[in-house]
Order: structure tokens, then sequence, then C-alpha cells
């Protein structure tokens, strides 16, 4: 099994396809992926809507909205162990989505938190039957008086006041940063090896944001996972990933360790966001946007997905046959014909 | 051109109430303060940015400012020309003129447009009411006022389903500029777009100001775009404003706790590099159950007796800089660092 510095291979994903068949025409929202996630380490995600960033998480749980979703090729690979120890390889593709196997996976073996607490609970039972009952599915031979001490502590870590009486409350009770606490417990409380955050925090107020990104690096240091972190706002994902993957229309665009993307950008798309996004910290300069829009995502586009707006494009080269990804020093990947 | 330290608005003592009514008859139960008891002068020309976190009464005082909403309480006044309009006095023809004056452009771009509406009925609804232009003249000065926010003549006809969200937010920076106004209160104007997009809405925002001597409130949770855009901040909590300075002034020193902890609470790359923040604990304040004497007792570090029993005042402290609270000039706190500015 592979390993970096000393942290194991937990999830490999293989040129990940994930498209979307709509009336309109077929979506291709993700687009040949590739990537590692390892145990302890924390890979961020950025890119603009419609990146594909969400559908690739979704894809690894299995949770793409199907029809008009589905995975067309490439493989997510799962180095499980089980309670000895033993290795398990699984292709999460190979698995029915509804199925046993990988109901076992979700929830047990990776947890995610999404944006919108509200809509992740349901408002007709309680915040605690809701964690308890992940703990009752995945666990054999838990009592119900366990899976009841295990939630209180689960929720007192995650720092909910008085647990003990606000496991009985239900998710209206609760503030907008409470439900994301009550979440957070609920996606760590059978102590999964990925947490998946999709954009976690982008419903709070700034100063309950800095609080949930806190106690999200400090659980991930406590539980050792491996964490994939989503969202647009590059600083969140600068302060929270250890590597990041720029997406755009489907496709990695740059790929790199987070010192590096942000001191050493390479690709025209990534140097492009750093410069048309303010910041709270260095030179004050006039932002430069990027030019252009978003194409369609119905569009074919032949060559570099990023053409129509790059201001370095090669006419004759970059608009003829996809670029491929190059891994230009130790690392640190780019999808672009100038390197 | 006005003198930039003029002051172009006087705001004194706003007060915004909003009842709390329960029941059958709707009985009073108490009142939220959304915006209590705020002085603020806004001059002439500059981009005034207004941070807070939800709840702070950042939306409700740009809404008092253009009179969407009534104030409870207290006075603005205008300057025009030799002239000084009492706001919150107008009535009638009046008022209309002062619409004229001030506008809005909203945050989000998807439900601030009529989708019946095509954009020269969009941009062209201010002149009709107003009496200002119709037909042909009407026509002439709406494309003039697109042309400018980056639209093209073609664009005319199409309906806000056709426009993707940048565009649409400028359709709605067209229907603000096109009655000239002198001040425009921006409530979150770039909040709901995409990051690609939002250089090219502030940059155009910020040309348009130059062109037109333009006077903004720039209303936003993101200190980051605030940075950006503001001549001067000033920062809200709890109805209440907490400190007004200058740009550089307040980022690099403040004074009040609170301005200290939304500026340690931005997420910056480097972060990551210099370890935890120290993040200030508690939630945001709930305005129908505000503490007896400084709104931010709860979460302050720094509190002392005397906090929790008396309201600080606002008052100024060096310069050009306001602050409420009783330990401003006792207190180091942590800004950004200084060398960007």
């Amino acid at each position: 099994m592979a390993a970096a510095n000393g942290h194991s291979l937990f999830v490999e994903v293989q040129d990940l396809k994930t498209y979307f068949f709509l009336h309109e025409g077929t979506v291709k929202a993700v687009d040949g992926v590739s990537f590692n996630i390892y145990e302890g380490r924390s890979l961020g995600v950025i890119g603009e809507s419609g990146c594909g960033k969400s559908v690739t998480a979704q894809s690894i749980m299995r949770i793409v909205p199907s029809p008009p979703g589905r995975e067309v090729g490439g493989r997510i690979t799962l180095y499980l162990k089980d309670d000895q120890q033993h290795q398990e390889v699984v292709d999460v593709l190979d698995l029915p989505a509804s199925g046993a196997k990988m109901r076992g996976i979700r929830g047990k073996q990776i947890g995610m938190i999404f944006q919108e607490p509200m809509t992740s609970f349901s408002p007709l039972h309680t915040i605690g039957s809701q964690i308890m009952e992940n703990i009752l599915i995945h666990e054999s031979g838990v009592s119900n008086k366990q899976a009841r001490d295990r939630t209180i502590e689960m929720l007192s870590r995650v720092g909910i006041p008085r647990p003990k009486t606000l496991i009985d409350a239900y998710p209206h009770q609760f503030s907008g940063g409470m439900r994301q606490r009550a979440m957070i417990a609920m996606a760590l409380v059978c102590g999964p090896r990925l947490l998946i955050g999709d954009e976690p925090t982008t419903a709070l107020d700034v100063t309950i944001e800095a609080q949930i990104l806190d106690l999200i690096k400090d659980l991930q240091a406590q539980f050792g996972m491996a964490l994939m972190y989503i969202s647009h706002d590059l600083a969140v994902v600068g302060e929270m990933a250890d590597e990041i993957m720029v997406m755009y229309l489907g496709q990695v665009m740059e790929h790199s360790s987070t010192d590096e993307i942000f001191d050493n950008p390479l690709h025209p798309y990534t140097i492009a966001l750093w410069r048309s996004i303010p910041t709270i910290e260095g030179k004050l300069e006039r932002l430069v946007p990027i030019s252009g829009a978003l194409p369609s995502p119905y569009a074919t586009i032949p060559g570099c997905p990023f053409f129509s707006r790059c201001e370095r494009r090669i006419a004759g080269t970059c608009d003829g046959a996809p670029p491929p990804l190059k891994e230009v020093s130790p690392g640190h990947q780019v999808r672009c014909f100038l390197y | 051109m006005a003198n930039p330290q003029e002051p172009l608005l006087e705001i004194k003592n706003l007060k915004k109430y909003f009842p709390v009514q329960r029941g059958f008859l709707q009985r009073t139960l108490g009142f939220v303060k959304a915006v209590d008891d705020v002085n603020l002068e806004v001059r002439a020309g500059e981009t005034l940015g207004i941070v807070g976190e939800s709840g702070s009464g950042k939306t409700t005082l740009g809404r008092c400012v253009t009179r969407l909403y009534e104030p409870t309480g207290g006075k603005i006044l205008m300057r025009d020309g030799s002239q000084v309009l009492s706001v919150t006095d107008l009535k009638g023809q009046e008022l209309k003129g002062f619409r004229r004056m001030a506008q809005t452009i909203f945050q989000d771009p998807y439900s601030s447009l009529n989708p019946r509406m095509n954009v020269l009925q969009t941009v062209g609804e201010p002149l009709l009411v107003n009496n200002i232009a119709r037909g042909k003249e009407l026509e002439q000065r709406v494309t003039e006022t697109i042309v400018q926010v980056g639209l093209r003549v073609e664009h005319l006809q199409r309906y806000p389903h056709s426009f993707s969200g940048g565009q649409r937010q400028r359709i709605g920076i067209a229907r603000a500029l096109v009655l000239n106004p002198k001040v425009i209160v921006a409530d979150e104007p770039v909040s709901a777009l995409d990051v690609s997009i939002q250089a090219q809405i502030l940059n155009l925002l910020l040309d348009l100001q130059q062109k037109y001597q333009l006077t903004y409130l720039f209303i936003s949770h993101a200190m980051s775009v605030i940075r950006y855009v503001s001549d001067r901040i000033a920062v809200m909590y709890a109805g209440k404003l907490v400190e007004l300075g200058s740009k550089k002034e307040l980022l690099i020193t403040p004074k009040h706790p609170y301005t200290e902890t939304l500026l340690a609470a931005v997420p910056r790359t480097a972060q990551r590099r210099r370890g935890k923040r120290g993040v200030t604990p508690g939630e945001p304040p709930d305005l129908s159950n505000l503490p007896a004497g400084c709104v931010f007792v709860p979460r302050c570090k720094y509190a002392q007796e005397m906090c929790k029993t008396q309201a600080p005042e606002l008052r100024m402290v060096g310069t050009d800089c306001w602050v409420s609270c009783h330990f401003a000039e006792s207190l180091s706190l942590h800004g950004i660092s200084g060398a960007a500015l």
C-alpha cells in the first residue's frame, strides 16, 4: 500500500468521470479527476460554482443524485481496515449505491458535513436521536444507553453546552453555529477515517466560522483522520488544507502543497483567481477580474476548458487538444501547455 | 466638486425598533432594537464601509438612510447644495425628490429584479415614475446608463433569466445609477456572486464613483471586501456603532475589542503557518434581550465590572476615530499587519 510521509493512503481516485444526463444535454460535472487522500492529512478543493468540487465528494460517498447523475468512468478505491486491522480494498463505484456495503461505509468510514445544517437534520426528531441512530446502525451490540452516553460525550467534545439536556433538543432550538457543531458530532460519532466538509462554514457569521474551523482542525488532530475540505473561499481552504486542488469545469487545473500553490501558483487560472480576490492582508492593489464568464455547462470544449478566458492562451495549441496534467516539480501538478 | 471633509449625510441618534408581536390581538411583547442610537457622518465622495455580523443592524441602517424603513427615532440630515434636507421629515413630492438622490443596490441579483420586466423597463422605470423621460428620450438615457455599467445595447430587450449573476448585478447598478443619485447604499452587492465575478463588480463600483463623484455606504460582512473599497469603516454590533475610523487606523490599530475579534476571525492563508488565532467564544447577541451595560460584554475578554452596568458612549479618540468602549485608550489591540496598507 502506498504511503506518503508516513501517512497511509485511504482513498485513491483515478480518472473519475461523473456526468449528468439532462434534457438540454450532458453536463460533464467531473471529467477525469485523480487524487489521493491520506490519513491525518487534509486536501482542500477550490473552485467556483459548477467546477465539480461537490460532485467529486458526492461520488466518493455515492450520493450523486441519480438520475440524472451517474459515475460513468474511473475508480474510487478505499483501503479499508476491519476491527482486526485486516485490510480490505474496495472500489466504491462497483458497489450498489444503496447496498449494505456502501451504507456501512457512509457514516462509518466516511463522515460528511454540509453547508446548511438545517436541511441535514430531520426537524421531527431530536438532535440526540439522530446522532444515536448512526451508532446503532453501524455498530452491533451497542445498547441504547451506551449509544446515548457516547452521543452526550461527542456533543460535549464539539462544544455544545449542557449536552445532557440539549441531547433532547430539536434542530430548530439550535442556532446556526450550534447546528453545525451537532452535525460535526453526527459525522464523527462513529470515528470515521475521512471527514468531508462541503462548504460547512459558508452560511455562518465570521466569528462563528472561526470557531468551527478551529474545532474541525482540533478534532482532525485528535482522531487522526483524513480531511477533504471543499470551499469557494481561498482563505478558508488555505487555512485548513495541507495540499490544494484547484478545479475548473470538472477538471483539476493545479494540485500542490498549500504553501506552494499560494507562493508559486503556475496555472493561469490559479494566478488569475489569486489576483481577483480581495484579501485582508498583503498589498492593497487594484483587483484584476478574470475576463469573460464561465462557458455553458453543456458546451463541448475540445481543448483547455479555461481557453476562452485565459490571458496566456496559444491559439492553435490550447484549443486543439486538452492539455495533460503534468508534474512539473515533485508534488506540483499543472494542467497547462505552458509547462 | 464637493469638499471631501464636508458631511453629506448626518445621522443623529438614529433608532429603528421592530415590535415583537404575538397572538390574535398582536400584542406587542417587546422590541428588537435593530439600530439603537447611531451617530454617524458620511462625507461627500467617500466610501463608508459598514461591517458587522448578521443582526448587527447594518442593513437596517442602510434602509433607514434611504427611507425604505421609517426610523423609530433620531434624525438624518442631507446637504443638497446650500440647502440642508431633514430626510426623516420629508413627505410626498419632497420625499420623491430625495429618493432620486439616494439609491440602493441590493444583495441578491436574482430576487431584486422583476422577471417579467426586460432591461429597458427595469432601468427605465425610475425615469418614468419620476416623470423625467419617456419614449425615445427614455430609451436614450437607459442605453447610456447600461453602457456605463458594461452591458450592451442588444441587452435592452432581454429579461433577467437570460443573464448571469454578474450581469444581473450590473442591471441593478444601472437602475440605481439612472437617476444620477448622490448617495448609493450598496447592501452586500457582491456576496451572492462567484469569486471571479466579484472583482468585476467591485472595480465597476469604484470606477463609477470616480466618474460621478458618488458617495457610497457600502455594507458587507466580508472584511476583505470592506478593506478593498472603503475610505472609512464603521463597525456595528447589536444595533450599535462600536467603532468608526479611517480604514488604515481601524484595520492596523483597532480600538474596540469587537473590531479586534472581527479582524482575527477572518480566515487567512498564512494562519496555518502562524498557529491558532484565539477564537472569541459565544454567539451573536439576542437583540430582544440585550445586556444592561455594553452590548459586547458577554463575549469581551477585556470586560470589567463597570462594563456590565454602564453602556459606553461613542466618543472621539485620536484624530479621526470614534469608539464606544470604556477602555479604548488603555487596551492595546491587534489589527492586521501594517506594512501592507
